[in-house]
């Protein structure tokens, strides 16, 4: 049974990246994760009438065994947290 | 080997597709790609710039198509949801016709089969058109099939609902049609979130299940990944909704754009012979648009003979004045001896001049092999004449004896010096161009004969691309935004009709624009997506004459579709058409033909004559004097208010003056202001004089300015030693944008051979600066003269027979510069009364009677009659026919079940005068009829009987009212006739406008030049021209109640007062007289003051309060009276 937790917008502290597209090393809540294996990656429009730009997700699985889907704004470098799978 | 897009969307694909042909193109060269291919929804419309775009740079196009297909498992629609896509790509030019053959079948169906006037069009859905796997199976050979996108194509759909054993069954139904090497699963890679991402690998699992290739696509919608906005709006307004509103055919992301080769390559990492195939397929697909040969039928010389044995009462012709073809005659044989008959008929002889001409243009004809071509549109218009349609060619093919001879053009080429190498250049490849323009009315027999000859498959209309444009942009993108309707209405209406892409500069600068408080800030997101959206294709429509004629199926080579009123188009636009080298024929429908031919009618009808139009000497004092006083309102070419300016500077004696009057008032020679030289030296005013003698008989006629094409290329043939063919590519290139390189080797040219010729390097240099300068706005003579041969006609008509000629004009409605009112004023000036419609003597045109008036009254016909349908029209006629005349209005009604809100505008507009009654008597009774003789508003009666009782109270307890006043009477006129039969409307304004100090237009003649005036009016016509400078200048008409006065806006006083111009149809206009002739007259406005709208024209001040106190009395006596129906408002209001 796998449990989901929302955490939409929480922001990360993104320590070092993976290529240009994936955080490889992020702080979150006060831990420090690291990615040890990507997932898919998709991107979303929001409601781009209201000023909304398109986000850009990622899947990562990370060595304290969690799984986020993070994501950041294409116009922007801000990573957040979308969601976390424990 | 690189990546090729091969599933990608133009605009051509509506609603869906962002990305403009050439745009898609430049994209895929700048990547590097060595091709690209366009697959529009159902549809080829782009292919042709599509192909002349990639050529140009120089990379490979791929024509294909992206069907809306028939479902394989039809069973399954409803979990598919729609029905399936599925994109096929044409492998060679065998394959693009079999495309051509499926987008036909996939917009006619069945229909195709059928001919052009068949009910059978009217079963067709235009809205969604769908390829039947009959059609498939029928011509699937030459192409490649990709399986289409997610959610459309009947594969993918059917994976990602996981109907695993169906999608694989779907798969081998199209491997069985396709076989292996022409089908490929597609592959898409947006980014998306999963589930979707996984349908990817699923398909690459069937695909190696089944041994088949898969093919990486973008699907592509927009060029550039900033478009997906633009992208989103338009699905939203393909599907009248608005962004807010959820639809799955919205695009989650913005990854639909044309990507890179690595882009591509980095999304399909983990299948990377994917990419490959893509690069692989495109190397198969070798498509070529031939445009090089010309495509038309043969003449068919023995249906003419056969058509011509049969007796006139079979064909319905009266048998032609030509000679037949001979057995065995060759098409040129025959073309030349027609030409032959034609010469002798119209000047008496084939010798000298006429026979060297006709030689001349007879070689070049069949050196070019477009004997039959002339031969084909002789016969139409041969057909035409036959059938008594009023039929002229315009255009360059005046410029030719040929066309002369054979009487499709009615202007005389060597009498007007016109030049056959401006029609049909010998040094070019070009398809000649040949327009006939028919009575509007009959354009539709002429079209009938045209299918019925060449065959219903061989012939179609062309069709014209709609464009989004400011007004439209805003009212669709608006609307998919959220705005109300009456924040869009408020906003599209303050737009002239200007391109989307300059609604910015609009706002800036236009005062009507600027001024009219669009709080705009709001407004931003619009306003770029209107600019984003200027220009794109938005629907396909009918050409207003093309027709195409080809020598086999039009669907081998062009895609037909159904446009709307169910005429049968091609996908192509008339330049499309043309790169194609089809024939196309344009049939205008010209409605001062059926004009013409009305007061033709009239003439007859009074003189037992028809007058000859086309043998008049073109030398008639009083027609020219109608032109010279401008008294021009209805005469073709020559109404305008600038061109009744100009007629009045340039006062012609000659058919030549009118031949250049057209010519001048055109926005080349008014922007060089070629205008006021030639008039000067019309008048002796100013010296006419010449670079080099032999420029003389070129530019004498014209006073040394070079007005005509025709004698550009004399110029380049006298002093630069140019063939005329020459010259003609000369003059072509000069009009375009010419590149300093070319101009100077031009220019070298020139030079060189004049110097040959003893010309001196300076007048050469000064000749060829004048060539350059006017080559750019020159207007071809021919079809000016063919114009003005119709100008000529229209003018003696109206100098002899005003009443029959402006009838006609009524009754052709609409057509030409001016509203009806104003030709009605125009009549009454010109002696002749305007009688309202009677339904006893009426016919559905205006008549003319002559008892009270030798000059004649116009009888207003009962189609003027506002909300009087025209089977009701026809209806009244043929009963009155049947059964005699009205007896009275329940007689009428009985009889005619006319519906009664359009009886009420009969009583109103006096139709039934005869009964002596009067309008309030007619309104009660109307309203006191029972239902059983009245029909309501769907024409039907409860009983069909007459038994409504003479004694009835109501019908006769008739109170007494106010009678209806003189200012309501024409209120009511121009509401439901749209012109007034008593009184000029204007005249209820005299006092007050008098009190504004205004000059009536009649006293203006008592003023001089640079006076300072007032005029006031309502703006009839109203024209914006291009200037030499860019500044703005409008010229406006403006109608009093004696007439027309003209005035010029220019930028100083238009960026002041613009706004009044656009939102008030009554002007006052203060500023100065301008007179330049004794009849030029015009007012150039300082300031212009808006003074109301339509309903104040209507009813003035003065007379307002009179009406209103009419219709309140009225009111206040019917409010006491049991009164039925409608009747109580229009008796109380008018």
């Amino acid at each position: 049974m796998v449990a989901m937790t929302k955490s939409i917008g929480e922001p990360i502290d993104v320590a070092a990246m993976r290529g240009d597209r994936c955080p490889d090393v992020f702080l979150w809540r006060g831990d420090r994760y690291q990615v040890v294996e990507t997932g898919g990656a998709w991107h979303l429009l929001g409601r781009w009438w209201e000023g909304d730009g398109e986000r850009c997700f990622i899947r990562v699985l990370t060595d304290t065994g969690k799984t986020f889907d993070l994501c950041r704004y294409a116009s922007t470098e801000q990573w957040h947290v979308y969601r976390v799978w424990d | 080997m690189t990546f090729t897009h091969l599933h990608t969307h133009s605009n051509f694909s509506f609603y869906d597709g962002a990305a403009p042909v050439d745009e898609l193109v430049q994209a895929a060269r700048d990547h590097g790609m060595s091709a690209i291919a366009l697959t529009d929804h159902n549809s080829l419309a782009g292919a042709v710039r599509f192909f002349q775009s990639a050529i140009e740079a120089g990379i490979r196009p791929i024509i294909g198509v992206e069907f809306t297909v028939e479902p394989v498992r039809p069973d399954l629609l409803e979990a598919l949801e729609r029905p399936p896509h599925i994109v096929l790509l044409a492998e060679n030019n065998e394959g693009y016709s079999n495309l051509c053959r499926l987008v036909t079948a996939a917009r006619l169906g069945e229909a195709r089969r059928e001919s052009a006037f068949s009910e059978a069009y009217k079963q067709v859905d235009r809205d969604n058109p769908l390829l039947r796997q009959e059609s498939l199976r029928q011509h699937s050979d030459h192409l490649i099939a990709l399986t289409a996108c997610r959610k459309c194509g009947e594969i993918p759909n059917l994976l990602g609902r996981k109907l695993y054993s169906e999608a694989r069954e779907v798969a081998e139904y199209y491997l069985d049609l396709f076989g292996p090497e022409h089908l490929f699963i597609e592959l898409h890679n947006h980014l998306l979130p999963r589930p979707h991402s996984r349908l990817r690998h699923r398909l690459a699992d069937l695909a190696a299940r089944l041994d088949l290739q898969c093919i990486a696509t973008n699907n592509v919608h927009y060029v550039r990944k900033g478009a997906y906005r633009l992208q989103d709006v338009l699905v939203c307004m393909g599907a009248r909704q608005t962004v807010d509103e959820p639809n799955p055919d919205r695009r989650p992301n913005a990854e639909y754009y044309l990507k890179s080769s690595r882009a591509m390559s980095e999304l399909f990492a983990d299948q990377p012979e994917a990419v490959e195939n893509a690069g692989r397929i495109a190397e198969r697909c070798t498509w070529e648009l031939d445009l090089e040969t010309f495509h038309f039928p043969a003449f068919d010389m023995d249906a003419l003979r056969e058509t011509a044995g049969v007796p006139p009462e079979e064909t319905g012709s009266r048998g032609g004045d030509y000679p037949l073809p001979r057995d065995d005659e060759t098409p040129r044989s025959y073309l030349r001896r027609l030409c032959e008959h034609g010469a002798r008929r119209l000047y008496g002889h084939v010798t000298g001049e006429v026979r060297e001409r006709l030689e001349h243009e007879l070689a070049i004809i069949e050196e070019k092999g477009l004997s039959d071509y002339f031969l084909i549109v002789w016969d139409i218009v041969r057909f035409a004449r036959e059938q008594k349609i009023r039929c002229t060619g315009r255009g360059s093919a005046g410029d030719s004896i040929v066309s002369y001879t054979l009487g499709i053009t009615m202007a005389d080429p060597i009498a007007n010096d016109l030049l056959f190498e401006r029609f049909l250049n010998p040094e070019r490849r070009n398809m000649p161009d040949i327009d006939v323009d028919v009575d509007a009315r009959r354009r539709d027999e002429v079209t009938k004969y045209i299918y019925d000859k060449y065959g219903a498959e061989r012939v179609a209309a062309v069709c014209t691309v709609n464009t989004f444009r400011a007004r439209s942009a805003i009212r669709e993108v608006g609307k998919a935004l959220g705005f109300s309707e009456e924040e869009i209405g408020k906003l599209a209406s303050v737009f002239p009709h200007i391109r989307a892409a300059d609604i910015r500069e609009a706002i800036a600068n236009y005062p009507e624009v600027r001024d009219a408080d669009l709080n705009v800030e709001d407004k931003q997101l619009l306003l770029e997506l209107c600019r984003e959206l200027s220009g794109f294709p938005r629907h396909l429509s009918v050409h207003v004459g093309g027709l195409l004629i080809g020598n086999r199926p039009l669907t081998e080579m062009v895609p037909l579709e159904l446009a709307n009123k169910g005429i049968v188009i091609g996908q192509f636009d008339k330049d499309d058409v043309e790169a194609l080298g089809l024939v196309k024929m344009d049939i205008l429908g010209l409605r001062i033909h059926s004009a013409i031919e009305d007061a033709l009618d009239h003439i007859e009808r009074r003189e037992g004559r028809r007058p000859d139009l086309d043998a008049l000497p073109l030398d008639d004092e009083p027609a020219y004097r109608l032109l010279r006083e401008t008294r021009t309102v209805g005469l073709f070419q020559l109404e305008s208010p600038g061109q009744r300016n100009l007629l009045g500077r340039t006062q012609p004696t000659e058919f030549e003056d009118i031949v250049a009057n057209i010519s001048l008032f055109r926005p080349g020679p008014v922007q060089a202001d070629m205008i006021t030289p030639y008039v000067l030296r019309k008048h002796g005013l100013q010296q006419t004089t010449y670079a080099h003698p032999d420029l003389q008989p070129i530019l004498e006629s014209t006073f040394g300015v070079v007005i005509y094409q025709e004698q550009v290329l004399r110029i380049a043939h006298a002093i630069g030693g140019f063939s005329l063919g020459e010259a003609d590519v000369l003059r072509r290139m000069m009009t375009k944008d010419i590149t300093p390189e070319d101009l100077e080797e031009v220019q070298e040219r020139f030079m060189l051979r004049a110097g040959e010729r003893g010309i001196s390097p300076e007048t050469a240099e000064e000749i060829f600066g004048m060539i350059r300068g006017f080559a750019a706005y020159g207007f071809n003579k021919a079809h000016a003269a063919c114009f003005g041969k119709i100008s000529y006609q229209t003018a003696w008509l109206k100098a002899h027979y005003p009443a029959e000629f402006m009838a006609g004009i009524l009754s052709n409605q609409p057509m030409g510069f001016y509203p009806p009112r104003t030709v009605a004023e125009d009549a009454k000036r010109h002696g002749c009364g305007i009688l309202p419609p009677c339904v006893n003597r009426s016919s559905d045109r205006c008549l003319v009677e002559y008892a009270d008036n030798p000059t004649g009254d116009i009888r207003l016909g009962l189609w003027m009659v506002r909300g009087l349908q025209q089977r009701s029209v026809e209806r009244i006629l043929a009963e009155r026919e049947r059964g005699g005349p009205f007896t009275s209005l329940e007689d009428f009604c009985v009889r005619t079940s006319t519906p009664q809100p359009a009886v009420e505008n009969l009583i109103l507009a006096r139709a039934f005068a005869f009964t002596g009654l009067s309008v309030q008597e007619l309104m009660w009774r109307l309203g006191a009829l029972p239902d059983d003789v009245v029909a309501d508003r769907r024409g039907r009666r409860s009983s069909p009987t007459l038994t409504y009782d003479e004694t009835d109270d109501l019908v006769s307890m008739l109170p007494s009212l106010d009678p209806m006043t003189e200012v309501g009477r024409v209120a009511a006129d121009l509401h439901i006739l749209g012109v007034s039969t008593t009184r000029n409307a204007f005249s209820f304004w005299r006092e007050r406008l008098a009190e504004m100090g205004v000059t009536p237009s009649v006293k203006l003649l008592d003023h001089k030049d640079g006076d300072r005036v007032r005029v006031a009016g309502i703006i009839v016509a109203r024209a914006r021209p291009p200037t030499r400078n860019g500044r703005t200048a409008i010229f406006i008409s403006l109608e009093d109640e004696y007439g027309l006065v003209d005035v010029a806006v220019f930028e100083e006083a238009y960026e002041r007062c613009g706004r009044a111009l656009y939102t008030s149809p009554v002007i006052c206009v203060e500023g100065k007289l301008t007179r330049l002739g004794r009849l030029d007259l015009s007012v150039t406005a300082d300031n212009v003051i808006g003074l109301g709208s339509w309903r104040d024209f209507r009813l003035s001040p003065v007379q307002d309060k009179a009406l209103g106190g009419a219709a309140r009395r009225n009111d206040d006596v019917l409010r006491q009276t049991p009164a039925r129906g409608g009747e109580r408002r229009q008796i109380a209001y008018y």
